[in-house]
């Protein structure tokens, strides 16, 4: 599941990751819609940018999918603020990527969590 | 403590006084009318008694008269008409059944005795008188000027020893005018005066009659010894003045002792009868009323004093203790209570000083503890607080004030606060007192808070502080002001960090959005380097389009820079920019397409300018490139405003040749309109609607509340 708020950018990772192979859900913008989407979907991961448009941000919207699914999610962001990545941290995601990310970036970060769940 | 005696004095005497004084009054005067109507009704008494008396007397003598001259007439008629009359016979007669006359004689007008009457007390007989010519006694003369009665001295009788007062009047013996003399013992007089009364005429009564002669020689009093010795009381100035014709009642003093002597004249003899009564005894009454009077105020005088007594110690006692209470509440002794207990009024007020006390003690206590906590509170505080009196002289100085000027903190009371620490400005130059804030607000009564001056400390040395003056009024009259201070040096530094900090974030800012426009151009730039060698009209124009689009995107952050809050942007301002750099772009002149815009001044955060940008882009060069084909003119119009449900509304319309029939203007239509779709549905949340008609219409409408500005 793919959340993100600027509409070009979910747009072209959803195309690009399904143009790899990948079932991609359809892309939300906000983190009320990112909790009810992955309380719904259950995704395998979460590609989850902080900066999102409503109420939540994405760290607050993983803390709320993590206290109900153990899904793991990779924060996406252009931030670079250290705070932030300390509160992203402290939720242990299964990876921090800084924008802008290419679709190799995402396929071997997909592969590196599957990989590691099968485990 | 000895109360003094004055209140002691004047209530004793007050009591006294107000009760005594007019018991006295009222009886002096009470006394002295009694007395004045006593003496006139004893006076009016002793008077009536002595002319009752003296009318008595009268009667007496004149009933003797009257019986001489019955004699007379019947002794002158039976000389008249002759016969065998024996007078001798007929006076012995006479005498024995009138034993008020001890002889009668009748002499012939030579004055010889023709006849006589003898009672039994003359041990003479007739025989003894015949011949004898007694006229010539001048006790036995008849004046020749009276026809009536003659009335002699009296005296002692040679014949009787009794005395005696002779009553005369002619008699006519046939042819011979003779003398008819009747002898009168004065014995009865006694009777009269009620003599023979002993109660009466006892000394011890003090009331007894007299009488005088025309002399003034005593012919009855009950002292008979004075009578026989013939006592003369003409000396006495009453006895002259009643025998000078004087009647009434007079004071006369004898032997120091004074009487009421009423005097009546006997016109008759001439005689003085004297009603005469001690005054002790004639005012017994009055004597034993002003006893009684007196006694009186003496058993009122006690009793008053009595009660006076107990009045004022009832009084006293309780006002004792009350002041001794006054005295111990006022040394700060509040836990004494006055032991004194009573249903009179002393008691309620000992019972409610007492509830004073304690009322007293409560508050002392509240106030106490009041001022002790702050005290507490002030000592705490960690800014300077100064209180100040109208001359600006500081009256009190917490710690904190002390510690920050470096003063101890007695130190500074008493002393001019503005002298003291506030007297120059920062750069050393005076500060006048006249400018000075909180001088003026002790002097107008007005607050004044100054955020940033100089205070000086005692070493010399200044720090910048921040301080308020408040007056402070009593009654709404100014009596001075509490100054609180605060040394701001840290405050001041942490500003100054702050405003370095801030200056560097601005200088980060400008170079971040520098750098964002920067490599924003340099994308746009090899995007154009690259399509310059594009040989392939539509890979070129792929190239223009991209360009096209970065430069919206730039184009949005360049209003941002430029914008009052670097957090929202203009809508209005960046549509005409955008318009007229598209219109550039595409090489379009406004002689052909003209472009309109129609715009309220609408403020959007760039999390919205950014896709309102793109979906502008996007329709605006669509309509530049497509709706006016060949030589067409036409106009495009962009209309943005706010709705009344405060949604935004932004359209994009052209009176060009508008879409084909069949061309999808839903989200499965071009790129350019899935471009449209996709920011305005899914990134705006808006109502996306294409119109062909009379050209190609496309409005937007979105509420702009999905973001929330990150710079406040």
């Amino acid at each position: 599941m793919v959340v993100e708020d600027e509409a070009l950018s979910a747009m072209i990772m959803c195309r690009t990751l399904e143009n790899r192979g990948y079932s991609v859900c359809k892309p939300v913008a906000t983190g009320e819609e990112a909790v009810i989407s992955a309380i719904a979907e259950k995704p395998d991961l979460i590609f989850m940018d902080i900066c999102l448009a409503g109420e939540k941000d994405g760290i607050q919207a993983a803390q709320e999918i993590g206290e109900i699914h153990n899904i793991p999610i990779i924060f996406v962001t252009a931030y670079s603020d250290t705070d932030l990545k300390k509160r992203a941290e402290r939720l242990k995601p299964a990876g921090y990527m800084n924008k802008p990310v290419g679709i190799d970036q995402l396929q071997s970060a997909i592969e590196a969590v599957l990989s590691g769940v099968q485990k | 403590m000895k109360l003094p005696h004055k209140l002691r004095d004047l209530l004793v005497l007050s009591f006294i006084g107000s009760g005594m004084l007019p018991l006295i009054a009222v009886g002096i005067i009470s006394l002295q009318l009694t007395d004045q109507i006593q003496s006139k009704d004893i006076s009016q008494k002793n008077q009536l008694i002595a002319r009752s008396l003296a009318a008595q007397v009268r009667s007496w003598l004149a009933s003797r008269a009257d019986f001489l001259r019955q004699v007379e007439t019947v002794i002158s008629e039976r000389q008249k008409y002759g016969g065998m009359f024996q007078t001798d016979a007929y006076l012995d007669m006479l005498i024995n059944s009138n034993f008020d006359f001890e002889a009668i004689y009748i002499f012939d007008d030579k004055g010889m005795v023709l006849n006589t009457g003898l009672s039994a007390l003359i041990p003479y007989q007739k025989k003894d008188f015949a011949g004898i010519r007694l006229s010539d006694d001048p006790y036995y003369k008849i004046r020749p000027d009276t026809r009536g009665i003659t009335w002699s001295d009296t005296f002692f009788s040679f014949h009787s020893g009794r005395l005696t007062v002779n009553i005369g009047m002619p008699i006519l013996l046939g042819n011979i005018k003779g003398s008819l003399i009747g002898s009168l013992n004065l014995n009865v007089l006694k009777k009269i005066l009620h003599y023979d009364i002993s109660e009466a005429c006892s000394e011890n009564d003090g009331a007894y009659t007299f009488i005088t002669n025309r002399k003034g020689v005593l012919i009855a009093h009950p002292d008979e010894k004075l009578v026989r010795e013939q006592y003369n009381l003409s000396h006495s100035e009453i006895v002259s003045k009643g025998l000078s014709g004087f009647g009434g009642t007079s004071r006369n003093t004898d032997n120091r002792q004074e009487f009421l002597v009423s005097m009546v004249t006997i016109p008759e003899t001439g005689w003085l009868l004297c009603f005469q009564q001690s005054v002790r005894s004639a005012f017994r009454i009055k004597r034993i009323t002003l006893k009684i009077f007196l006694a009186g105020i003496a058993v009122t005088g006690i009793l008053m004093i009595i009660a006076a007594w107990k009045s004022v110690t009832g009084i006293l006692i309780p006002l004792r203790l009350l002041t001794d209470a006054a005295e111990q509440v006022g040394a700060g002794n509040l836990d004494f209570r006055i032991r004194y207990s009573s249903d009179n009024e002393l008691g309620i007020l000992a019972s409610a000083f007492d509830g004073m006390i304690l009322n007293l003690k409560t508050s002392y206590e509240s106030l106490r503890h009041l001022a002790h906590q702050n005290e507490l509170i002030l000592n705490a505080a960690g800014e300077g607080i100064c209180g100040l009196d109208m001359d600006g002289n500081i009256t009190f100085a917490n710690p904190a004030a002390a510690e920050m000027t470096g003063y101890e903190p007695g130190e500074l009371i008493g002393k001019n606060l503005h002298a003291r620490i506030h007297h120059s400005e920062a750069d050393g130059s005076p500060y006048s007192v006249t400018t000075c804030a909180i001088c003026n607000s002790v002097k107008n009564g007005c607050c004044v808070n100054v955020r940033d001056e100089i205070l000086w400390r005692k070493d010399g040395s200044k720090f910048p502080a921040e301080y308020t003056g408040n007056p402070i009024f009593t009654d709404g009259s100014i009596v001075g002001a509490v100054v609180t201070f605060s040394d701001i040096t840290a405050r001041k530094n942490a500003e100054e960090k702050l405003r370095t900090a801030l200056a560097e974030k601005e200088t980060l800012l400008q170079e971040l959005y520098h750098r964002t426009r920067n490599t924003m151009q340099v994308i746009s730039s090899m995007m154009k380097f690259r399509s310059l060698s594009v040989k392939d009209e539509y890979v070129a124009n792929v190239f223009n389009e991209m360009e096209n689009r970065i430069q919206a995107m730039s184009l949005v952050h360049n209003k941002l820079y430029e914008s009052r809050n670097l957090s929202d942007i203009s809508l209005k301002t960046y549509i005409a920019d955008l318009a007229a750099m598209l219109m550039k772009s595409y090489r379009v002149s406004s002689d052909k397409i003209r472009m309109v815009l129609d715009t309220e001044d609408v403020y959007v955060l760039i999390d919205t300018a950014v896709p309102c940008g793109l979906i502008l882009n996007e329709l605006i060069s669509n309509a530049i490139r497509h709706a006016f084909p060949g030589e067409r003119h036409g106009e495009i119009r962009i209309c943005l405003r706010r709705t009344d449900e405060g949604e935004i509304l932004l359209s994009v319309s052209d009176n060009g040749i508008g879409l084909p029939d069949n061309f999808d203007t839903g989200a499965g239509g071009t790129s350019g309109i899935q471009t449209v779709f996709l920011l305005g549905e899914y990134q705006l949340r808006a109502r996306v609607k294409f119109e062909s008609r009379n050209g190609l219409r496309c409005q937007i409408c979105f509420k702009d509340n999905l973001y929330k500005p990150r710079i406040l």
